[in-house]
């Protein structure tokens, strides 16, 4: 009797901790970044000079987090299907289409043993998020057939005050906050 | 009146103390990273073939013996690059289009886990405190050539790069520092670290 009891107590308490296991590997993202030097700017102009396309887009859930191996490390980037709401500027004379492939300089890795996953992303960028407007600083790239959002944070803009990650880290940084202001001055 | 000699002085040694923490700079973890390589200032770096293939040996060679004159507490003298990549704690690589379009340069590091493999540590961890065996530089030669980069460039570029690697971060991050540094992001012509660089340096490794 006392050993069924023991092994019952044992087996929920496995339970409990596999279970507890499997949310937090589900659900904990811990945040990094990644030093880069790059280019800043000091204005919209400086930018719409530098980028194949300034658009006005609305973000979809269509998300996909691409890993790779690079000299035996390995590497990421995070691939976005937006809507094309407006064209503010076009150095590329390409076709564009109404729903465009952003590239994103930010990762997800799986932490191995220890649950959860740890989102990289390059310096003070910060994720899309899905439903959102933005004005985004385009360049194109053959290899991975989409647009690179330009120089990381610089060349994206939330225009409704919802992307809160953004907003963050836009009030820490001075030149940040007056490059989107010379973007929305120009742009809205 | 020696009430107001005393608020005088107060008032003038408060002064001073503010003064001197405008012209010394930020030391704090805005400037300087807790975390550190698990070697202390001991560096061996391995180039990669491509750092001579895109013609960044002489960069690497600057940025290694600029730093490593700063402090006594620094150890980079790895005979430019020539460590075996297994014995390196640096590792140095250059390629076309590896990094997102703007990026020139970027540092990363690393933990090796119980099963011998490569975990990546993010910087801001490092900065917090969490220490590092490896780190990797990487440099966009793409991108360097369509920005325009001159040799200046590219020094300053590396010499950035290997300032990540001893534990610095950005100057431009509040509180900021004026003027052009080794250590500020962004296209500059620098070869050499200026003195709030070497300060940094000294501040978290010694004389």
């Amino acid at each position: 009797m006392k050993s069924k009891v023991i092994l019952i107590s044992v087996s929920l308490l496995l339970f409990c901790l596999v279970t507890t296991y499997i949310i937090a590997d589900n659900s904990y993202i811990k945040e990094s970044h990644i030093s880069a030097d790059h280019m800043i700017y000091n204005n919209v102009d400086e930018i719409v000079k530098d980028t194949d396309l300034a658009v006005k887009v609305v973000t979809t859930e269509e998300s996909k987090n691409v890993l790779y191996q690079k000299d035996g490390y390995p590497e990421g980037y995070t691939l976005t299907q937006v809507k094309v709401l407006k064209v503010y500027n076009d150095n590329i004379n390409r076709d564009i289409a109404k729903e465009i492939n952003v590239i994103e300089p930010t990762y997800l890795v799986e932490n191995g043993i220890t649950p959860g996953q740890t989102r990289f992303s390059y310096e003070e960028y910060t994720p899309l998020v899905a439903g959102h407007e933005y004005i985004l600083f385009l360049k194109w790239n053959e290899e991975r057939n989409g647009y690179w959002i330009h120089s990381l944070e610089q060349g994206k803009v939330n225009l409704n005050g919802s992307d809160k990650k953004e907003i963050s880290k836009v009030r820490e940084n001075t030149q940040l906050k007056e490059l989107q202001e010379s973007v929305k001055k120009k742009f809205q | 009146m020696k009430f107001k000699k005393s608020s005088l002085t107060i008032v003038f040694g408060l002064t001073s103390l503010f003064t001197c923490s405008l012209v010394f700079g930020d030391y704090g973890t805005a400037h300087i990273k807790i975390g550190s390589i698990t070697s202390g200032g001991i560096i061996e770096h391995w180039n990669s073939p491509s750092v001579a293939q895109f013609g960044y040996t002489q960069a690497v060679i600057n940025a290694s013996d600029d730093w490593d004159a700063v402090s006594t507490g620094v150890d980079l003298s790895s005979a430019g690059g020539l460590t075996p990549e297994e014995n390196a704690n640096l590792k140095i690589y250059v390629g076309n289009n590896d990094l997102p379009s703007g990026a020139w340069g970027s540092t990363d590091y690393w933990k090796y886990n119980w099963l011998g493999q490569a975990t990546q540590i993010g910087a801001g961890e490092v900065t917090s405190g969490t220490d590092y065996e490896e780190a990797r530089i990487r440099i966009d030669h793409d991108k360097t050539t369509e920005s325009g980069f001159s040799t200046n460039n590219r020094y300053k570029l590396m010499g950035h790069e290997f300032g990540h690697v001893l534990g610095l971060n950005h100057f431009e991050d509040a509180p900021a520092h004026s003027g052009d540094n080794w250590m500020k992001s962004g296209q500059i012509n620098l070869t050499d670290p200026t003195t709030t660089d070497k300060d940094h340096l000294k501040q978290k490794w010694g004389s």
